[in-house]
């Protein structure tokens, strides 16, 4: 009996916790990132986002976020983007070149910036 | 140690003359919530690393309160895994309740958590990638992780839940969890507590919790967290990873509630699994490094301990540290308290946007000068660390590789060629490209290393000053470091000042920028081919006149004389010099510091040609809108800012390069303008004799358009075993040592030769360029081991720019008539008409070499052929005696019909045309 009291007592509370919790996760935007217009070909870094410009124009943005353990991609070497934490490597198409992360960057919209000449990267 | 027996039989735990383990763990828990509620009030969850440096630099009782909480952690977090390893020995856990048990294991994760969340709260770079980290590996767990992650360590990255859960919520718990289990009480053991209290602040006055500085590539967590990294490298599941970490506190439960021969077990295999574990944290902290590469090393890295005493020197006090604290990247820089307005560097690099520490490295979170300036770096920029400085991912990351592979690093040409000529090969069958910090220890590198491996970008500039004639390398200060004359006049100031035992540091630094004179390229570029000093005019002697040595000569001289006292004298410059070009004028950023792919010789590197800017006519010039011009060439444009309107379109060479100052006036004609000036020169297209008539279809311009280049036809090279000398590439004197002895060098108009094209604008597979004697030298190779001494001969003559343009073309004769042109040498060429036909001849003012019989500057025979090695490239000729016939019969017209005339005109357009109407007192050659 004062195990069914505690538990109908507990239960509402833990209900509204969850509730809580969820729409807190849910409240936090996702953020866009402003590209530059001089971008150098090949990958870079900045601002969370990792960026790709082809030598032929070719733009796409990932990001950088690793998907072994969430560590921020903050370099480029060789080029590949290297997560500092645990040394997954990923191309210039998101893809894992060596692990431990296996699946690829997340992709990002881009989308032109006709204020800057550059680009927005927002989440897809 | 003293131990005290326990009720019931078991085991005793160890006793310390100041209490058991757990008295004194629970001392330490103590002593860090005690410091950490003293440490709430500067700490600040909004700008936690903000906080943290401004106690660091200007809060050191704040700082040792933060000490004496880490290391009470510390204390803490170790003593609580002996107390546990000491009860488990003792099998004491019978002695409580199994729902006491139960809590006292899960007390292991929020003791952890309680760590960890401690470390997060630093805000550092390190901290914010363990939060990253821990909150992924929390939400992997299924259903519940991502709301308990949230719970645990908020969300979006803000530090102010992780504070409350770390300084209250398993506080609290863990407090609760010790009073249930602890015999004594609430309170711990005074002597514990005396004994934690000395033993945390005695650490804490000489050694402090470091803090990552965001500059740092090295990132890593804290020491016990490091093992679980080790874990996670080699998993690509990390889910796995924390359930085992839950089955590992399901086994610490099990323990108490298992039959006790299995508990004995399970005891045996938490002990292993904590012994590997540390272990892994060993291996991480001394094995992985940026990364997490395997890189043996000392423990280094920002956030790591720093020693020192806490209570440094206090500020002088009429000099108040300012508020707030000058803030760079996102935290407060020392730096800038005490090297304050600082100015010079430019807008790009000025302290207030970049700080000091991005470039010198150095402890930005000390007003302690000897533990500020620890590990700095003086002169950043050398290519052997330009990574860490210019090269960081926020700065110039692409560009550093760009100019690692470049051969004006690499000297992977010269290497080759050196090597050829010495009769090595010149790429070894494993290696990629010639480098000159691989170079081994044969005659051919011994050579180079002594005598030419200090011109490569990756020579270190390791004296403050600007570059000058002397200055040889020194990475991205090679071109972009200059020093103004205020900057030069405070260094001065600076090292008179340190003479005399107190210097201050100057407040003018010498500039970072675009702004690259010629006197950057002119130490490396005034060596061998000579191009920097042959492009303002001089040329260097051989044996110099007692005048031209004479430094109380009067000024201005035709003689000059440079710091390494070689003398120069004063011939023809480049049209281009006087025009007021710079090196960088025609020279690209592709070209200097590369594309990114390692070139086998500086000829495959360079890009830009004389067609690119003087080609045809404007409508044929290839021109780059604005709009699709490359990023770097933007951002080049953008730092430049040259007055006038911004251009519309801008010339691109022939390989699809940018011109960045190569635009079109409004009258669409071709305008450059000078990068370091901005001003503008309308620039001369191709005229119509360049590339009309058959007869000079294959001749490059410079050709025609080279006024001179400097020959040095004959030198010897040999070896003294008994001799010093020094080794470039080990900094050290060596036994054995490479002298050269050359004989007189000349200027004059350069020999011709054929270079094969791989492509051309105008369809051309080969074309007629300019040459000089490179290499006509005898190499005294010392011997293998048992063998005898070898003598090498040489006759190679190299293609060269000689980079002494002018408007005014080299005559006909000049070519056609000059066997010097033709590559006899220097001599006497005579055409002589006897009856029907002519015959030339060649009488040489050379001696005649031993070794092939030919003239000692000569390239190949008179109207002959030579076979074997004529070159160091292998895409280069001289005349074959074909071509020999076709130049001189032409000449032997110029003998009797004058350049400017008609009929000469005629023949250039279509010479077998001419040749058919010709008189018939004609004298051809007797071979027609």
């Amino acid at each position: 009996m004062r195990k069914l009291l505690w538990t109908g007592l507990a239960l509402p509370f833990a209900g509204a916790l969850v509730a809580m919790l969820r729409d807190l996760r849910a409240a936090s935007p996702p953020v866009s990132v402003a590209i530059p217009p001089d971008l150098p070909v090949g990958l870079s870094v900045l601002d969370g986002v990792i960026m790709h410009r082809g030598e032929h124009g070719s733009l796409s943005a990932y990001s950088s976020r690793c998907t072994h353990l969430g560590c921020r991609i903050d370099r480029i070497i060789g080029g590949e983007a290297v997560c500092p934490c645990h040394g997954s490597r990923y191309r210039h198409d998101g893809t894992v070149s060596s692990g431990p992360a296996t699946r690829p960057l997340t992709q990002l919209r881009v989308e032109p910036d006709a204020a800057t000449g550059g680009w927005i990267a927002r989440p897809s | 140690m003293p131990v005290r027996p326990e009720r019931g039989g078991q085991a005793p735990v160890i006793t310390l003359p100041w209490g058991t383990i757990g008295d004194l763990a629970t001392a330490a828990f103590a002593v860090a919530a005690v410091s950490g509620a003293a440490l709430a009030v500067p700490y600040d969850t909004q700008d936690a690393l903000g906080s943290i440096a401004a106690m660091l630099l200007a809060n050191p009782a704040g700082a040792f309160f933060r000490n004496v909480h880490y290391w009470a952690g510390q204390l803490c977090l170790v003593l609580t895994l002996i107390h546990v390893w000491d009860h488990l020995r003792a099998s004491t856990e019978y002695r409580v309740s199994r729902g006491v048990w139960l809590r006292l294991a899960l007390t292991l994760p929020l003791l952890a958590f309680i760590m960890l969340s401690g470390f997060m709260l630093r805000g550092d770079a390190e901290a914010r990638q363990a939060l990253r980290i821990l909150t992924e590996a929390t939400s992997q767990i299924p259903l519940l992780g991502p709301l308990a992650a949230t719970m645990m360590f908020g969300a979006g990255g803000r530090l102010d839940v992780g504070y409350v859960q770390h300084a209250a919520t398993a506080t609290i718990l863990v407090w609760l969890f010790i009073i249930e289990h602890a015999r004594r009480g609430v309170w711990p053991r005074p002597s514990a507590f005396a004994a934690v209290t000395v033993a945390a602040s005695g650490i804490s006055l000489v050694m402090s919790p470091g803090l990552h500085d965001g500059l740092e590539p090295l990132v890593k967590g804290p020491w016990y967290f490091l093992g679980l990294q080790e874990i996670l490298h080699w998993t690509p599941w990390p889910l796995a990873v924390v359930l085992a970490g839950f089955a590992i506190v399901g086994v610490l439960y099990a323990v108490r509630v298992i039959p006790a021969s299995r508990a004995a077990w399970s005891k045996r295999f938490l002990l292993g699994l904590a012994v590997v574990y540390l272990g892994l944290c060993g291996v991480a902290a001394f094995m992985r490094g940026e990364n997490w590469a395997w890189d043996p090393a000392w423990p280094a890295g920002a956030g790591n301990v720093r020693f020192g005493w806490l209570f440094g020197p206090a500020p002088d006090a009429s000099k108040a540290l300012p508020s707030p604290l000058p803030v760079v990247l996102g935290r407060p820089e020392g730096c800038l308290l005490c090297h304050k307005g600082v100015t010079g560097l430019g807008n790009s690099h000025r302290p207030e946007a970049v700080g000091c520490a991005s470039c010198h490295g150095g402890d930005v979170f000390t007003l302690d000068k000897a533990r500020a300036h620890a590990g700095m770096d003086l002169i950043p920029g050398n290519l052997a660390s330009a990574r860490l400085g210019c090269g960081q991912p926020a700065c110039h990351a692409s560009i550093i590789p760009r100019v690692e592979r470049s051969v004006m690093a690499t000297m992977s040409g010269i290497i080759a060629v050196n090597r050829t000529v010495f009769g090595e090969p010149a790429r070894p069958a494993a290696e990629a490209l010639p480098h000159v910090e691989k170079l081994g220890r044969s005659p051919a590198d011994t050579h180079l290393r002594q005598l030419c491996a200090s011109c490569h970008l990756g020579a270190k500039k390791a004296a403050l000053g600007p570059n000058d004639d002397q200055s040889r390398g020194g990475g991205c200060n090679a071109c972009h470091l200059s020093y103004s004359g205020t900057a030069l006049a405070a260094l001065t100031r600076y090292e008179q000042q340190k003479a005399r035992g107190a210097a201050e540091s100057p407040t003018v630094h010498p500039a970072l920028s675009l702004d690259i004179d010629n006197g950057q390229c002119f130490g490396c570029h005034s060596r061998s081919g000579r191009i920097s000093t042959s492009y303002e005019g001089w040329h260097e002697f051989h044996k110099p006149p007692a005048a031209a040595s004479n430094p109380g000569r009067p000024a201005p001289s035709r003689f000059r004389t440079l710091q390494d006292e070689r003398v120069f004298e004063r011939v023809m410059p480049d049209i281009h010099q006087q025009r007021g070009l710079d090196c960088i004028d025609c020279h690209t950023s592709v070209e200097v510091m590369g594309d990114g792919v390692a070139h086998g010789r500086k000829s495959d590197q360079v890009r830009v040609t004389c067609e690119d800017c003087h080609g045809a006519l404007v409508p044929d010039l290839p021109v780059i809108p604005a709009g699709a011009i490359d990023p770097e060439s933007r951002r080049i444009l953008a730092v430049r800012a040259w007055p006038g309107p911004a251009a519309s379109h801008f010339v691109g060479t022939a390989r699809g390069d940018t011109l960045v100052n190569v635009v079109r006036d409004p009258a669409g004609a071709p305008v450059l303008i000078r990068k370091r000036t901005g001003e503008r020169r309308a620039i001369k297209p191709r005229i119509a004799v360049c590339v009309e008539g058959r007869g000079h279809a294959r001749l490059s311009c410079g050709s025609c358009h080279t006024a001179w280049a400097p020959r040095c036809p004959t030198c010897h090279s040999s070896f003294d075993a008994a001799a010093e000398a020094y080794d470039w590439v080990d900094d050290s004197n060596v036994k054995g040592a490479w002298k050269e002895e050359s004989g007189p060098f000349s200027a004059g108009p350069p020999t011709l030769g054929v270079r094969r094209l791989t492509s051309d604008a105008r369809g051309r597979t080969d074309v007629i360029d300019t040459f000089v004697p490179g290499m006509i030298l005898r190499i005294n190779r010392p011997p293998a081991p048992g063998s005898q001494p070898v003598a090498l001969f040489r006759r190679l003559y190299a293609r060269i720019e000689p980079h002494t343009t002018r408007r005014e073309t080299r005559s006909c004769v000049s070519c056609h008539n000059d066997p010097v042109a033709l590559g006899y040498g220097q001599g006497v060429l005579l055409y002589q008409r006897a009856g029907a036909g002519g015959r030339w001849t060649f009488s040489p003012a050379a001696p005649l070499l031993a070794e092939d019989g030919l003239p000692a500057d000569a390239w190949i025979p008179f109207l002959g052929a030579r076979s074997g090695m004529v070159s160091t490239r292998n895409d280069v000729r001289p005349f074959d005696v074909e071509e020999q016939r076709r130049i001189l019969r032409v000449g032997a017209c110029l003998t009797c019909h004058d350049a400017a005339s008609k009929a000469m005109h005629d023949s250039v357009r279509d010479f077998e045309s001419a040749l058919a109407r010709r008189s018939p007192r004609c004298v051809l050659p007797a071979w027609e």
